[in-house]
C-alpha cells in the first residue's frame, strides 16, 4: 500500500513537472490572451494584399485577413474600452510593449476551419471546410493554414501599441472555385480549451 | 607577417653568395606578390542577370604565388597560383538600389519584385586560377624585365542574388536565383603579364608586375524561378553578352636560388 501510495505520488510528481515544462512560457516571452478574431476580404491584384475595395475581386488574386486580437495575459478581455468604460483605467494599462521579446499565446489553436455558404467545387459544396483551397502567406512562403496556426507559437503583431493587441495573417485563395459567383466564408478557430472564435467576412462577388 | 619573416630569412641567407650578374643569372626564382585587380566587361545588358558581371570589378585581393625555372640565360618556365577575393560590403547601398531598380523597371508591368538590398552586402566573389607558361627576361645590372604568356584555368566560386516576383493580378509569387555557369567548371585562362624587377640586395627584389587575363569561355548566365507555393523550377539561360577579362597589377618580391653558368 505504501509502495502504491509512493509510485502514484512519484508519477504524480513527474507528470506535474513534465506538463508545467511543456506549457511554461520562457522567461523571456510576453504571454497574451487570444481575445477574438476577425475576418477581412482582400485583393491582392497589385503589389501586396490590400482590402477589398470594391464588392467584386478576381478570384486568383483573392484571399481572406484574418485578424487575431489579444490582450496581455490576465487584461479584461474587450474590443474597445469605450465599450467598458472604467473607472479603473489601469486595468486597460498594458505593460511597457519590449520590442526583444517574443509574443506568445496563452491559448494553443487546435485546428480553424473557412466555411463557405455557397457551393465551391465539386468537393466542396455549400457549408463545407475550404481552408485547404487557401494558403497563409508571410515572409515569401507559404504554409498550410492548420499547421501555421496550430500549437505553441509566436505572435507576429501589427503593432505593440494597439489595443487590443492585433495580428494580422493572410490567407490566399490557391484553388479557384469551379464557377464565378457570390460567396461568403466564415472562419473558426477552435481552441485546446474547448473555445471556438468565430467571425463572418462580408459577401464577395469572385470572378474566375 | 609570416610570409615576411620568411622572406627576410631567405634575405640574410643567400645576401653573403656570390654576387649574381648578367653573365650569372639566376636559375630559380620566387615570386610572391600582393595586387589589384579590375575586371573589364563588355558592355550593359538588359538581362538582370547580367548585372552579376557589374558587381565588384574592384579587387584589392588578387594575389599570386609563382615560381619560374630558367633553363637558360633568358628563357624559363612559369608556373603561378593567383587567388582573387572580392566583396562588396562598401558598395552594397549604393548597387543593391540600382539592382533594386533595374529589375523593377525589367519585370514591370506582369510582375511586382521584391529585393532586400542587405542581401547585396553578402555577396562574394572567389576566383582562383592555375597557369604555367613561358618566361623570356632581359638582365641589366640590377634591373630585369620579364614578358611572360602563360595558359591555365579559372575556377570561380559566386554567391547568387535572389529576388521575389508577385505576378500582377494573382495570388501567384517566385523566387528568381541569378547566377553563372562558371560555378560549375573550370574555365580555361591566358595571361601576358610584364614584370619589372629591381634587386637591391644580391638575391633579393622588388617587382611590379601588370597582366592581362582573359578567358576565351563563354559564360553563361543563368535564372533559375521557382513558384513558391508548387515549388516548380524553371531554368532560363542567357546568352554570355560578356567575357572574362581582367587587368591586374601586383607588387611583389624576387627571391633567387641558384645561377646559370656559361
Amino acid at each position: 500500500m505504501t509502495k502504491n501510495t509512493l509510485l502514484l505520488l512519484f508519477l504524480s510528481i513527474l507528470s506535474g513537472g513534465l506538463y508545467s515544462c511543456h506549457s511554461k512560457i520562457k522567461a523571456d516571452e510576453i504571454p497574451v490572451d487570444l481575445c477574438s478574431v476577425e475576418l477581412d476580404l482582400i485583393d491582392n491584384t497589385f503589389a501586396s494584399p490590400q482590402l477589398a475595395a470594391g464588392d467584386t475581386v478576381e478570384a486568383k488574386a483573392f484571399g481572406l485577413r484574418a485578424v487575431l486580437n489579444y490582450v496581455y495575459d490576465g487584461n479584461i478581455c474587450r474590443i474597445s474600452p469605450l465599450e467598458t468604460f472604467s473607472f479603473f483605467p489601469a486595468c486597460y494599462a498594458s505593460s511597457s510593449p519590449d520590442a526583444r521579446k517574443v509574443y506568445v499565446s496563452t491559448e494553443r489553436i487546435d485546428s480553424i476551419a473557412i466555411i463557405t455558404t455557397n457551393y465551391f467545387d465539386a468537393g466542396h459544396p455549400a457549408g463545407s471546410n475550404v481552408a485547404g483551397c487557401f494558403s497563409v502567406f508571410e515572409k515569401f512562403e507559404f504554409h498550410e493554414a492548420n499547421s501555421y496556426f496550430f500549437g505553441y507559437r509566436s505572435i507576429n503583431l501589427v503593432s505593440e501599441y494597439t489595443f487590443p493587441l492585433k495580428e494580422e495573417v493572410n490567407l490566399l485563395l490557391k484553388e479557384m472555385p469551379e464557377y464565378s459567383g457570390d460567396f461568403q466564408f466564415t472562419i473558426r478557430f477552435f481552441l485546446n480549451n474547448g473555445d471556438v472564435l468565430e467571425s463572418v467576412a462580408s459577401q464577395i462577388h469572385l470572378n474566375i | 607577417m609570416k610570409l615576411a619573416v620568411v622572406l627576410l630569412i631567405c634575405m640574410l641567407s643567400f645576401s653573403g653568395s656570390a654576387q649574381t650578374d648578367e653573365n650569372h643569372p639566376p636559375r630559380f626564382v620566387i615570386q610572391p606578390a600582393i595586387g589589384y585587380s579590375y575586371r573589364l566587361t563588355d558592355g550593359k545588358s538588359s538581362y538582370p542577370v547580367d548585372f552579376l558581371s557589374e558587381l565588384g570589378r574592384h579587387s584589392i585581393n588578387h594575389h599570386f604565388f609563382a615560381g619560374s625555372i630558367f633553363l637558360s640565360q633568358s628563357f624559363g618556365i612559369n608556373l603561378k597560383a593567383t587567388l582573387n577575393v572580392k566583396q562588396y560590403k562598401n558598395e552594397y547601398q549604393s548597387k543593391g538600389e540600382q539592382f533594386s531598380s533595374f529589375i523593377r523597371d525589367y519585370h514591370s508591368p506582369l510582375h511586382y519584385t521584391e529585393y532586400d538590398i542587405q542581401r547585396m552586402k553578402f555577396y562574394l566573389g572567389e576566383s582562383a586560377f592555375i597557369s604555367l607558361g613561358v618566361a623570356y627576361r632581359i638582365i641589366k645590372n640590377k634591373w630585369t624585365c620579364q614578358f611572360g604568356l602563360n595558359l591555365g584555368g579559372i575556377k570561380m566560386k559566386t554567391a547568387g542574388i535572389t529576388y521575389y516576383l508577385k505576378e500582377h493580378g494573382s495570388n501567384d509569387y517566385q523566387s528568381v536565383l541569378l547566377k553563372t555557369d562558371m560555378d560549375d567548371r573550370m574555365m580555361l585562362s591566358i595571361e601576358p603579364s610584364f614584370l619589372l624587377s629591381y634587386k637591391p640586395i644580391k638575391r633579393l627584389g622588388i617587382f611590379i608586375n601588370c597582366s592581362y587575363l582573359f578567358s576565351p569561355s563563354k559564360i553563361r548566365q543563368i535564372e533559375e524561378r521557382t513558384d513558391l507555393y508548387t515549388d516548380f523550377r524553371q531554368t532560363f539561360e542567357h546568352s554570355a553578352k560578356n567575357k572574362y577579362h581582367m587587368i591586374a597589377v601586383n607588387l611583389g618580391l624576387s627571391v633567387e636560388l641558384g645561377k646559370i653558368t656559361k
